[in-house]
This record gives structure tokens, C-alpha cells and sequence, in this order.
């Protein structure tokens, strides 16, 4: 089986409806297609309200589609329950607009919690962390740039740091894909070029699917390999980042008239 | 009504203008409800300073009797006060041990069953409600004089009040590391052990030692109903008029107050 077939994420005639308070259905995705390969780092942008952050959780399996489906290879992970579940969530990592790292605790810690899913004995259930994948852990740091940090507290890194830390956590999951929903939204401009950086070598070294929500256009364009603009739940455009002009990502965040 | 009247600024200014009135009308109210209510207080507390100024000769007698401390009964007095140090330490360790369960069930973010929560914060509320004394009490005639009724009280004192701030701190908890933990594929126990245990384990320990140095004060007073320790010496030194050894007691508890409640606080600086 290809690399493609086995680690490409994909979201097939994705629908999400609500049913608003006064009972009237509200469709917040409305039969979204996306294909994200290995080596690529695809972008989602749009306005708020335009359907990112669902399309995003969806894809980590947070929440269940109304209709269609999510397959990361040839595995339909839509509707898995229980252990299963549990499985193809270590195939997906996640990294958000807050780093969620555990404050208290070292940074090699950290990272190694992102590999509790492939451990679950009774050592790791008494407290202890598996010291089997120390080494790869190390590794993750290192890609991240952060190995001379590993005995450091989480709560003295700063914010682009800390982010960093958490990409390393992913990686440590052995993840076919990554999901970033703003992950750089409470950064500096120095740090949110940095991170954005790592999640494209990330993608294009690890070769794995990287699909991220950003409001940052000058970022997207300058670190994506595709761009998809979202409005009101569909997708208007799905293209590289030079074929995209101001008029199209303005069309984004113009309201229409009622 | 005029034209004028209707105009935005001077009615925002005559509404503000009546409002602040009305506050300090309120002010003025609440301070002589309570001025009320306190004196109410003192009257059924037959609070009267001329007592106090006509006993003051009975306090420097007893005082003048009481110094200088017995120093001859010093070597005397070490049992019971490692005896009070014991039940404050075992009495806050069980405690807390007993706390810990009582805390995780009551808390909203980690128990959302209402049944369950809510038996489990009455108990909670139950344990915290009745006094320590009151405790003590009941197990001295349960189970005799002795330290063990006060260490019984102190373990249902302390582990009402921990569950109730343990909860409280599990629920101010932030809990998006813990999704975080949860989405990458770990386990329920594992989250809890890696997750939600080093995140709280130093505010919480913070707090047992807090707790270990109001229990020492606790076990004292614990003393005079028969629970044992330096408090039951002191109870029977003053029964006996010995007010010498009574003020050398008082001597040692001040001292080993002091020393808890500075290295209880230097600790909970280093952890916090």
C-alpha cells in the first residue's frame, strides 16, 4: 500500500448541523471534501463562524459529523467507540492555540506523556512514565529545537516555546497526521513565524498531513502548500498559495448583504 | 414632562445623582443595623468591662503564682508533648488520606453524576459541621480517655475540610492539559496520574500542612475534654491550682506552635 493511501488524512461530503434554540437546524459545514497528503501543510482560513475550528474537530474525532466521513488511510475513524477510538486518536496530533502542557511537570515529562496511548500497563498507571521511549522523546525535543530544555519546568518556557514543546508531544504519538487549530494565535510575530516554520518542516520531513487553522494570511501564504478558504461552511477555493489573490481571501471576510 | 426632562444627559445625571443618594443612605443603614445587632451581641454575652477591671486583680495574682515556670517538670512534660505532636501528625496524614476520595466525588469536573456528588459533599459537609471538640467528645466516651479519641477527631475534622478545598481546587482545575492527555490516546487512570495529580499534589500539600499546623492547635485544646497530650496536662495543672507547671506548659506550646506553623510556612513558600 502506497504512503499516500496509508497516512493522507481525508474528509468525505463532511455535513455538521445544530439545531439552534428555537429548534431550527443551523448547518455550520455543508459537505466539505478535503484531501490532506503526506508532506503537506494545508491551511484552512476563513472568518469566524466560517466552519475551521468544526472542521478541524471533526477531523480529531471531538466531535461526530452529521453526515459523512473521516479516514485517515484506509481507516474510517467517523464513528469509532471505546478502544478503537482510543487507537486512532494516537494516530492524530493535536496541537492547540494554548500549548496544554502540564505546568508542574519537566518538559521531557511532558513529551513523554504524548506517548502514555502506546503504554497502557501497570507502571504507567502507578505514575510512572515509559522510560523505553525516553530516547525518542529526546529526539522529538531535539527536532523541535528544545533538547538542552528537557529537564526544565513547563511553566518557566515561554509562549512560542511552549508551543514548540507541544509539537514535540504530537511527534512523540507517532502521529500519521497533525491537527493545529491556531496554534499561534497567543504568540508574538517572532515566535509565530517559528512555530509555523516547525509545523512545515514537521510536514515536510516527518511527511505527515498537517492541516491547520490560522488567521495569519501573511503566515499561511508564506508556509503552506495549500490554501482552503472556508465561507459558511463551504469551501470556495482549495489552492496553492500563488494562486490565491487578495481578492479571494477578502471575498473570505466580507460580509454578504442580507 | 417638558422637553427638557427628556434630554439624555441631565436624566443620566439626576439617575446617577439618586443613586449614589440612595447608596450612601444604604451605607448609612447597614452600619446602624449592624451597630444594633452588636450591641444585642454583647448584651447576651454579658459582655461588661467593669468585670474585666474588677478581675484584673485575680489575673495578675494567678499570673504572679505562675512565674516562674517549673522547670523541675520539664523532663516530665516531653511524653505528652511528642504525645500532642503524634496526634496532630497521624490525625492530619489519615485525614488526609480519608480526603482524598471524599474530594474527587464531590467535585463537578470529575464526578458528573448529581447522586453521587451530592452524598458525597454531604458527608463532606457533615464531617465539617460538627466541631472537633464535639468529635472528641463522642469517641472519648466511645472509646476512653486517651490520645486515640483525638486523633479519631482530628481525621473527620481534617478530612472534611480538605475534601471541601480539595474540591474546590479540583474544580478551579485547569483541565485542558488533561483533553490534551485524553485526545493524544491516554488512558483514565493514566490522565489522573500524570495529569491531575502533579497539577494539584502541591497546592494540596500546601494545604495538608496548613491543615498539620491548625491540628496541633486543635490536639491542644483536644486535651482539656480528656483526648490527651499537653492540653489534658494543662487542664489538670490549672484543676490543680499548679499554675507553675501550668505556665511551663504554656511556655512548651507556644514554642512548638511557633516552630510547626514557621516550618509549615517555609515549606508551602518552597512548593508553591
Amino acid at each position: 500500500m502506497s504512503e499516500t493511501t496509508n497516512r493522507s488524512l481525508l474528509l468525505h461530503g463532511v455535513t455538521k448541523s445544530y439545531e439552534t434554540a428555537t429548534g431550527a437546524p443551523k448547518t455550520v459545514l455543508d459537505g466539505i471534501d478535503l484531501r490532506v497528503e503526506p508532506g503537506e501543510l494545508v491551511v484552512l482560513l476563513g472568518a469566524n463562524g466560517s466552519g475551521k475550528s468544526t472542521t478541524l474537530k471533526i477531523a480529531s474525532g471531538m466531535i461526530p459529523p452529521s453526515t459523512g466521513d473521516v479516514r485517515i488511510g484506509q481507516t474510517d475513524i467517523t464513528r469509532m467507540r471505546g478502544e478503537t477510538r482510543r487507537q486512532s486518536r494516537m494516530k492524530l496530533g493535536m496541537v492547540f492555540q494554548d500549548a496544554r502542557l502540564i505546568r508542574r511537570r519537566s518538559v521531557l515529562s511532558n513529551v513523554l506523556c504524548g506517548t502514555l496511548g502506546r503504554h497502557q500497563n501497570i507502571a504507567t498507571m502507578l505514575g510512572f512514565l515509559p522510560r523505553s521511549e525516553r530516547p525518542l522523546a529526546m529526539s522529538c525535543l531535539d527536532r523541535v529545537g528544545l533538547g538542552a530544555l528537557a529537564g526544565q519546568r513547563a511553566s518557566t518556557l515561554s509562549g512560542g516555546q511552549a508551543q514548540r514543546v507541544s509539537v514535540a508531544r504530537a511527534l512523540a504519538q507517532k502521529p500519521s497526521v497533525i491537527l493545529a487549530d491556531e496554534p499561534v494565535a497567543s504568540l508574538d510575530p517572532e515566535s509565530a513565524e517559528e512555530v509555523m516554520t516547525l509545523l512545515a518542516t514537521v510536514a515536510r520531513n516527518e511527511r505527515l498531513a498537517v492541516l491547520c487553522v490560522l488567521h495569519q494570511i501573511d503566515l499561511a501564504r508564506r508556509h503552506a502548500t495549500r490554501l482552503v478558504g472556508l465561507k459558511k461552511g463551504h469551501i470556495l477555493f482549495d489552492l496553492p498559495p500563488s494562486a490565491v489573490n487578495d481578492a479571494m481571501i477578502a471575498t473570505l471576510y466580507t460580509r454578504d448583504a442580507a | 414632562m417638558t422637553h427638557t426632562d427628556i434630554r439624555p444627559a441631565p436624566q443620566s445625571r439626576s439617575a446617577a445623582i439618586s443613586r449614589f443618594s440612595s447608596g450612601a443612605l444604604l451605607g448609612w443603614g447597614g452600619a446602624v443595623i449592624l451597630a444594633i445587632v452588636l450591641a444585642q451581641a454583647a448584651h447576651n454575652t454579658q459582655v461588661s468591662p467593669t468585670n474585666l477591671v474588677t478581675g484584673a486583680g485575680r489575673i495578675v495574682d494567678i499570673v504572679q503564682r505562675a512565674v516562674p515556670p517549673d522547670w523541675s517538670q520539664l523532663p516530665a512534660e516531653w511524653g505528652p508533648t511528642r504525645e500532642t505532636i503524634d496526634i496532630a501528625l497521624i490525625g492530619t496524614a489519615l485525614g488526609a488520606i480519608m480526603a482524598c476520595p471524599l474530594a474527587l466525588l464531590s467535585a463537578r469536573t470529575i464526578v458528573p453524576n448529581p447522586i453521587i456528588r451530592t452524598l458525597a459533599r454531604s458527608a463532606v459537609a457533615l464531617l465539617r459541621a460538627v466541631p472537633d471538640l464535639v468529635w472528641a467528645l463522642i469517641f472519648v466516651t466511645a472509646v476512653g480517655l486517651g490520645p486515640f479519641p483525638g486523633v479519631l477527631s482530628l481525621i473527620l475534622h481534617t478530612a472534611g475540610m480538605l475534601g471541601r478545598l480539595g474540591a474546590e481546587m479540583i474544580e478551579d482545575m485547569d483541565v485542558m492539559p488533561m483533553e490534551a492527555m485524553e485526545l493524544a490516546g491516554a488512558n483514565r487512570l493514566q490522565i489522573f496520574v500524570h495529569g491531575i495529580v502533579p497539577t494539584l499534589m502541591p497546592s494540596m500539600f500546601g494545604l495538608i500542612l496548613y491543615r498539620l499546623d491548625e491540628n496541633l492547635r486543635c490536639s491542644l485544646v483536644l486535651g482539656f475534654v480528656g483526648a490527651g497530650g499537653l492540653g489534658f496536662q494543662l487542664f489538670t495543672a490549672i484543676s490543680l491550682f499548679q499554675y507553675r507547671t501550668a505556665s511551663l506548659l504554656l511556655l512548651m506550646i507556644l514554642i512548638i506552635v511557633l516552630l510547626v506553623e514557621t516550618s509549615s510556612s517555609y515549606i508551602r513558600k518552597k512548593i508553591l
